[in-house]
């Protein structure tokens, strides 16, 4: 019987320690710990939270640079096309240009020479001239300084005349 | 599931083990009380026969005592004495139990009852300090026995180890990880919370029980634990004292009361999806619940009192088996001793699992009550 009767005094005395202990753990134990363990909880869940949108401007940092790094490519294949093709255009032109050019300077140096040739021909002819009247004077000159071949010749053109 | 049916496993073994000893534990208990009964209502006969009487030593360690006995060492009696407060006919009496002489004297009348209702307890003696005065007035016993000096040396424990954890938890605030004790003591913390508090209360309503539930389960285990050293300061009987569970499943019945919001009260009195010929003319289904609010509590006491006090009757029987053998002869004390002692070893493995489990389902089912008093209100 005295195993299962509950006794007066451990019952006044447990309740009383009991509550102490409640009243005890509550204020200095329990409130203290849960805040911290809800606290760091807390930040567990917020850091989470962080990093997870961290890792997402990061995911769209990446694609964002992907993108323009793509952008960028194309643009620069597009540049050096519209350089290659703004080479080759003026390339192109110059060419023309330079072919124009030179017939231009060939067509005038023909001219030129032209009338250079033109000029040192009369200028040969106006020589030739001189030089024969010089030459003509010369033999002139010394065909008639001899007499008697001269009588001669008149002779014998005379002879050859018949006074017919 | 078939396949793991034919071949149990290693774990499924133990599992069996472990059922088994589970089942059969209360016919050891019973039995074991059966006998001490039975001792001690022939006292002398045993004595004779052995010189030690076990059902003696058990029901005297199980039971509260007016001190607290360390070691009998020949004629050497080693106690502590505890204070003793009475309270009759207007007057209050505080003396040391060392005065009433191993429980055998009397002191300004009072002695302990050596049979009848009172067995056990202070009374008012006759003058022959032999016999209970039939006509002595009402006494009431508020005397430091041992079980209440051991309530209040683990209370004090327990206070100091949980005030010193709330101290490295402030200390060390939210950003860093926990160390040392506190990193012990953290799981189990969480483990109550969530697993106890959060699972069977629910809601955002849970955290107003946490602290309670808290407090309720870490007294209970360390009780429990210190119920299990063998020497002073543990050993006390605490949570196998039917007053200290009483008291327990008191503080639970009574949270839940305060607790208890119009849907608990509604579902006593007007019991929803119920036919109302069970509440009109006769009303029995708040009768019911009415005592099904007062069975909750009284299975709480009674499952943790028998748990608690079979595992402490199992380790004193079985140490007592070795005396009873060897006051038969010195060589059977001898022979048996091994195999007592393993066996001994086992118990207190077994009791440090039930010290958890019964921790653990007190919390529990305090924490469904709670739960079952704060339903949500659309249901």
């Amino acid at each position: 019987m005295e195993l299962i009767m509950p006794g007066l005094g451990v019952i006044f005395w447990m309740t009383l320690a009991f509550a102490i202990v409640v009243y005890i753990l509550r204020r200095y134990a329990w409130k203290p710990i849960l805040n911290t363990i809800k606290d760091r909880e807390d930040n567990i869940r917020r850091s989470l939270k962080r990093s997870e949108k961290i890792e997402k401007e990061i995911k769209e940092l990446k694609e964002t640079k992907e993108r323009i790094v793509s952008e960028t490519n194309h643009e620069k294949v597009n540049i050096i096309e519209q350089a290659k093709k703004a080479r080759d255009e003026i390339l192109k032109e110059a060419r023309e240009k330079a072919i124009e050019e030179s017939k231009k300077i060939i067509e005038e140096s023909k001219k030129i020479i032209e009338v250079e040739r033109k000029k040192a021909e009369a200028q040969i002819k106006k020589e030739i001239a001189v030089l024969s009247i010089d030459m003509a004077e010369k033999i002139l000159v010394s065909e008639l300084s001899d007499k008697q071949r001269h009588k001669q010749l008149v002779l014998d053109s005379l002879e050859k005349i018949s006074l017919n | 599931m078939v396949a793991s049916e034919q071949k149990p496993g290693y774990a499924g073994n133990v599992r069996l083990f472990l059922l088994i000893v589970l089942l059969v534990l209360p016919v050891f208990t019973a039995f074991s009380f059966a006998y001490s009964e039975s001792d001690a209502q022939k006292p002398g006969q045993t004595k004779e026969e052995n010189g030690f009487d076990a059902g003696k030593l058990i029901i005297g360690h199980v039971l509260d005592a007016y001190e607290w006995k360390i070691a009998e060492i020949g004629d050497t009696y080693i106690y502590i004495p505890l204070p003793v407060i009475l309270y009759y006919e207007g007057n209050f009496y505080f003396f040391f139990s060392n005065k009433i002489k191993k429980g055998e004297g009397t002191y300004k009348g009072f002695g302990i009852a050596r049979e009848g209702h009172k067995k056990g307890r202070l009374v008012k003696m006759l003058d022959d300090g032999v016999s209970e005065d039939p006509d002595a007035g009402t006494l009431i016993d508020l005397s430091v026995t041992k079980v209440v000096f051991a309530i209040f040396i683990n209370a004090a424990l327990l206070c100091l180890i949980f005030v010193k954890v709330a101290k490295a938890y402030k200390q060390r605030g939210s950003k860093k990880e926990p160390t040392g004790l506190q990193s012990f003591l953290e799981p189990v913390i969480l483990f109550v919370r969530d697993d106890i508090a959060k699972s069977a209360i629910g809601g955002e309503k849970y955290e107003k029980f946490v602290p309670y539930l808290l407090t309720l389960f870490f007294f209970i285990f360390f009780n429990n634990l210190m119920g299990l050293v063998p020497f002073f300061p543990g050993g006390a009987n605490v949570t196998g004292n039917i007053s200290v569970t009483f008291t327990l499943a008191f503080f639970t019945f009574v949270v839940t009361q305060i607790y208890a919001n119009k849907g608990h009260w509604k579902h006593i009195f007007n019991t929803p999806g119920v036919p109302v010929f069970l509440k009109i003319p006769i009303p029995l289904m708040p009768v019911i619940e009415i005592v099904g609010i007062l069975i909750k509590p009284f299975v709480l006491m009674i499952r943790l009192f028998a748990n608690i006090l079979a595992g402490h009757m199992i380790i004193k029987g079985f140490l007592s088996l070795i005396f009873v053998l060897g006051g038969v002869a010195t060589a059977m004390g001898l022979a048996i001793s091994p195999v007592t002692v393993l066996f001994l070893i086992f118990m207190n493995f077994l009791e440090l699992l039930v010290a958890f489990i019964q921790s653990y389902i007190f919390t529990f089912f305090s924490a469904i009550f709670f739960g079952m008093a704060v339903p949500d209100e659309h249901h």
